[in-house]
């Protein structure tokens, strides 16, 4: 109820419709089947003290131990954005940034991760989930669910959007270590890892998203820009954000010396040690679609200009790039200045494509939007603000710079930089 | 003591942060002691396992780890490093580029003196990312180019990555010397898949020609050091008991390359084909060190000797591989052009350039007297003492195409026809570099005892590299390909662009990238009309009940349909009561079927 105002803050009409649907998924969706599932589990439990429910539900008839289960599941998977009960978070990024942080990145939907991982860890278990076959369930979900939202996202154009599919997709993972401590704790070994893994990926997740939120927030507020095809060379108005949210994208998939790896590694390491590898295949298959979706950004911002670019690759260009095609049709001068696409042309098919996802939110609405959406570099090219911070406010640089940092020192002293260790504490309780 | 405690990577890499916000001159100069510096440390570095830390709080990782390979990959990689910044300053490669170029080097000297396989993956993933940065940073038609190499090495990477999981999950320790290789079974083949890709395995090999020829001159020397010698350094690593498949892989690579290389024009393009076939040597060579493989001696020395000749032909192929590349960048950077059709008679405008090629495409292709016929011949050697014919012509016959497309390449540049107007010959940064590598290049080949004392196994194999046999076939070699490039120099002239793998499968991730994306987003678009039209409906029902009974009723027979009270709302709206009736029959036959329904359901 707290972040409805604030989801509908902007006040249009695709902000109401927006918080409608995020009140009707959250309230009635996720908080009716929790009361439900809750109540289930008083009545097979007797209780619904945490770790003193396991040992009732062990002895309920498993049909409805596993109906109690799914309800939970299904609840709490609404705010962690399991498939097919996401929709709401990525209508939900119309709200302001800072917002969008807090609910993407932070709190909401970690939340809802946080129920799944109460419900895993202590109202059944990990060893009951096992048994009753509900873990590899939750996982297959969640295995879906990180797929999928990877695809979708390597569409969209508007960057917070494709954000927010990157959160649904990052949140799986989470869900996806918690689903495996089932068949884990069946198998014996791995349960401690994929915990670790399952938790680490949470502040981990949270560091990066929050930085690649805040890049788009800062972003938006400096130069009107929405969309990924207006950022070409956006790299010279805006190199420390740029470069904060090129290490924040480098985490996303997974690369060395950033959080995101260290999670990666314990969740891998622990679903082949589980005996179910064929999720750390879906692991490692979300990390080179991160690479398809998010590096272009980078090298549009850094590599390319607002004149010489070559539209992104899969979803609008030809074959290899505008660049690509011309170098090869003439060898002896690599650069060419012929093939330049009409900037605007890419923009207008960007988001005929972006509303087709986007057809619940109102589509008048999208389309005035667009008409009073100054976005881009401008005829000019973008300016150069040099590496001094000249390119915003140090009120939103600072914070930028902070998290990217905590997410680089999170990927080198996960243990040191206390949020590791506590989740050991987490892992022996479980294990105990 | 300080050699033991600073890894050389970070010595490079605190040179490439430094290099890139110090002013030009001073970057540079700095580039060049850092690297140098590693390759004197490499040097006087003692044996053992350095810096032991503990990762993520329990893996027992060793960040610095000093053995003969390692040794061996640091100083050769320190010194082209070095080299290779020279010759950066020379050919006006900007700061920027330098600094991406050095963290590159950098990466890869933390992949080489790796003791574990969390930090050789570690590294390896930040070496796919830097490469890429220092191919990106030349924009245009390199960008594209950069991310194809991006997402490669990203699939190559993870499946390293997925191959050192299962390893350790079935080991327990991420150490090399925990266990010979990576585990046998899956974990093996995605290794070597995985590995594969950085060492150019045919059908995954399309990157290298691809993405090599399109970045800066400058940068182009790097790429073709780094990324396929610490590839083979991995391959050694995870299977140093050798395995007779990848041993033919080498084979095939060996020729598949070369004749490749023989078809194109691009000079850039030619030589990254050659490195495919080059580093077959060293995979073959790889591939053979183990006392299984083939005919063994009771001595197990020619595994010994393959794995030997394999590193040397590491360190030779980094050598005369970066000067063929520098001199080729030498002919772009003078004359703009990257294509053989446009180029020729270059040999009297450019001495330095020319004299040094030569050097170093006799060392390639194994001539007597240069540093690649030692190496190639002990690979080739080890092949044949393990009586594996079939490899022994493979590796041969690459030996025939090496020859052949660098016939080509130096007759087309620099002998046949003129270039017309003036040309200047290599400026004297670049012939600084050129000359001191092509000295090594000539140094190991005529003293190969040099060579052999850097190399592992040391006495634990006999190799004369001078004997009649060994120089007939060096030889023999370079006059069939004579012979054979007297009768095909007219159709390999303008032969045009020869389509690879990549023209296949570039298509297959792209428009199948394409209908998969756009498939999926449309499909839950439909799902999420289908949902909020659904939320739409139930609320209208709430909001009008009455309605939404008289709408349904519509379908139903004409004895159940409701009946309402006369006095219909004036604007045309629903009813405000409706009244249900049926008859006895129609109420007996509803009941049943609830009953039953609630019967079902209980049971």
């Amino acid at each position: 109820m707290a972040t409805y105002p604030l989801v509908a803050h902007d006040e249009t009409d695709e902000a109401r419709a927006a918080g409608r649907k995020y009140l009707a998924y959250t309230f009635f969706g996720g908080g009716v089947l929790v009361l439900a599932g809750t109540a289930l589990v008083f009545v097979l439990a007797g209780t619904t003290t945490f770790g003193e429910t396991a040992a009732g539900l062990a002895s309920a008839d498993p049909t409805l131990a596993r109906a109690a289960f799914a309800i939970l599941a299904a609840g709490f998977g609404v705010k962690a954005a399991l498939m097919p009960l996401h929709s709401w978070l990525p209508d939900a990024m119309v709200a302001p940034t800072p917002v969008s942080g807090l609910l993407h990145a932070v709190a909401v939907v970690k939340s809802g991760v946080f129920g799944i991982a109460r419900v895993v860890l202590e109202v059944f278990e990990p060893e009951l989930v096992g048994e009753l076959g509900v873990g590899i369930v939750l996982a297959a979900v969640a295995a879906f669910t990180l797929t999928a939202a990877s695809i979708i996202a390597l569409r969209a154009d508007r960057l917070k959007r494709r954000l927010a599919y990157s959160t649904v997709s990052q949140l799986s993972y989470i869900v996806l270590g918690l689903g495996l401590a089932g068949p884990a704790a069946v198998a014996g070994v791995g349960l401690d890892t994929v915990v670790r893994g399952g938790l680490l990926h949470i502040p981990a997740h949270a560091f990066m998203k929050l930085t690649l939120f805040f890049c788009a927030g800062i972003i938006h507020v400096e130069t009107h820009t929405d969309y990924i095809s207006e950022m070409n060379g956006i790299g010279k108005r805006m190199p420390l954000t740029m470069t904060a949210f090129a290490v924040a994208a480098a985490g996303m998939a997974g690369i060395p010396l950033v959080a995101g790896f260290v999670s990666k590694w314990f969740l891998l390491v622990g679903s082949v040690e589980a005996g179910q590898a064929v999720f750390a295949v879906v692991l490692v298959l979300s990390g080179v679609l991160n690479i398809a979706y998010f590096w272009p950004i980078v090298y549009g911002a850094f590599f390319e200009s607002h004149a010489a670019t070559d539209g992104k690759p899969l979803v609008e260009g030809p074959l290899g790039g505008y660049l690509g095609r011309s170098a090869t049709a003439d060898d002896s001068e690599a650069i060419a200045d012929g093939g330049e696409p009409a900037p605007g042309e890419n923009a207008r098919d960007n988001e005929d494509a972006e509303s087709h996802d986007n057809e619940d939110a109102d589509h008048t609405h999208h389309d005035h939007e667009h008409d009073d959406h100054h976005g881009g570099s401008g005829p000019g090219g973008w300016d150069r603000a040099g590496w001094t911070g000249g390119e915003g406010s140090w009120l939103m640089l600072g914070p930028i710079l902070a998290i990217a940092a905590g997410s680089i020192v999170l990927g080198i002293l996960p243990y040191e930089a206390a949020f590791l260790e506590l989740i050991e504490l987490v892992a022996e309780g479980v294990s105990a | 003591m300080v050699l033991d405690v600073v890894p050389p990577a970070t010595l490079v890499l605190v040179a490439a942060a430094l290099a890139a916000v110090l002013p030009w001159r001073l970057g540079h100069a700095l580039g060049v002691a850092a690297t140098g510096g590693v390759a004197a440390m490499a040097w006087l570095a003692p044996a053992g396992a350095h810096l032991q830390v503990t990762l993520f709080g329990e893996f027992e990782a060793i960040l610095y780890n000093v053995d003969d390979f390692s040794r061996l990959m640091g100083l050769i990689f320190g010194f082209i490093g070095a080299v290779a910044v020279v010759y950066s300053y020379a050919s006006d490669a900007d700061s920027h580029q330098t600094a991406f170029a050095l963290s590159y080097v950098g990466t890869s000297l933390g992949a080489v003196y790796a003791g574990d396989w969390l930090t050789l993956i570690f590294f390896w993933e930040l070496m796919a990312v830097t490469s890429t940065l220092l191919v990106w940073h030349y924009g245009g038609a390199a960008v594209r180019a950069g991310f194809r190499y991006a997402v490669l090495h990203g699939i190559g990477g993870s499946l390293l990555l997925a191959a050192i999981v299962w390893h350790y999950a079935e080991v327990g320790e991420v150490a090399f010397d925990a266990y010979p290789g990576i585990v046998a079974g899956v974990p093996a083949a995605m290794a070597a898949v995985g590995i594969g890709v950085n060492v150019g395995f045919v059908g995954l090999h399309a990157w290298l020609p691809d993405t090599y020829p399109r970045p800066h001159i400058a940068a182009s020397v790097f790429l073709c050091v780094f990324t396929t010698k610490t590839g083979v350094y991995g391959m050694f690593r995870a299977f140093p008991e050798g395995h007779l498949w990848i041993a033919y892989m080498g084979g095939a690579m060996a020729v598949f390359g070369a004749f490749t290389a023989l078809l194109q024009s691009d000079m850039r393009r030619l030589l990254s084909y050659h490195i495919q076939s080059q580093v077959g040597y060293m995979v073959a060579g790889v591939g053979l060190g183990g006392l299984a493989i083939g005919h063994a001696s009771e001595t197990g020395e020619y595994a010994a000797l393959a794995t030997a000749g394999a590193f040397g032909h590491v360190f030779n192929h980094i050598l005369y591989k970066a000067l063929l590349f520098m001199t080729v960048g030498v002919i772009i950077y003078r004359t703009g052009r990257e294509s053989l059709d446009n180029l020729g008679g270059l040999g009297k405008h450019m001495p330095i350039t020319a004299i040094t090629f030569g050097i170093a495409a006799l060392s390639i292709a194994g001539f007597p007297g240069f540093n690649g016929f030692v190496s190639k011949g002990m690979i080739i050697g080890a092949a044949e003492k393990k009586h594996l014919e079939a490899l022994w012509y493979l590796l041969v016959l690459g030996g025939v195409g090496t020859f052949l497309s660098f016939i080509k390449l130096g007759y087309f540049a620099f002998l046949e026809g003129n270039y017309g107007g003036m040309v200047r010959d290599a400026n004297r940064g670049q012939s600084v570099a050129l000359v001191s590598v092509a000295g090594l290049c000539v140094l190991f080949g005529v003293w190969p005892n040099l060579l052999f004392e850097l190399l592992p196994f040391q006495g634990e194999y006999h190799y004369t590299t001078f004997t009649g046999p060994h120089i007939a076939e060096g030889v023999g070699l370079a006059l069939i390909a004579l012979v054979a490039f007297a009768v095909l120099k007219g159709p390999l002239h303008h032969v045009g662009r020869v389509p690879d793998v990549d023209y296949l499968y570039n298509r297959g991730f792209f428009y199948g990238g394409r209908v998969l994306v756009v498939g999926v987003t449309e499909l839950f678009a439909a799902v999420d009309r289908f949902a909020v039209r659904l939320v739409r409906v139930c609320y209208w029902v709430g909001a009008n009940p009455t309605l939404a009974v008289l709408r349904a009723s519509r379908h139903l027979p004409q004895s159940l349909r409701p009946t309402w009270s006369g006095e219909h709302p004036a604007d045309g709206g629903a009813p405000s009561r409706l009244y249900i009736r049926a008859g006895i029959g129609t109420s007996i036959l509803l009941l049943t079927a609830v009953l039953t329904l609630m019967l079902f359901l209980a049971l």
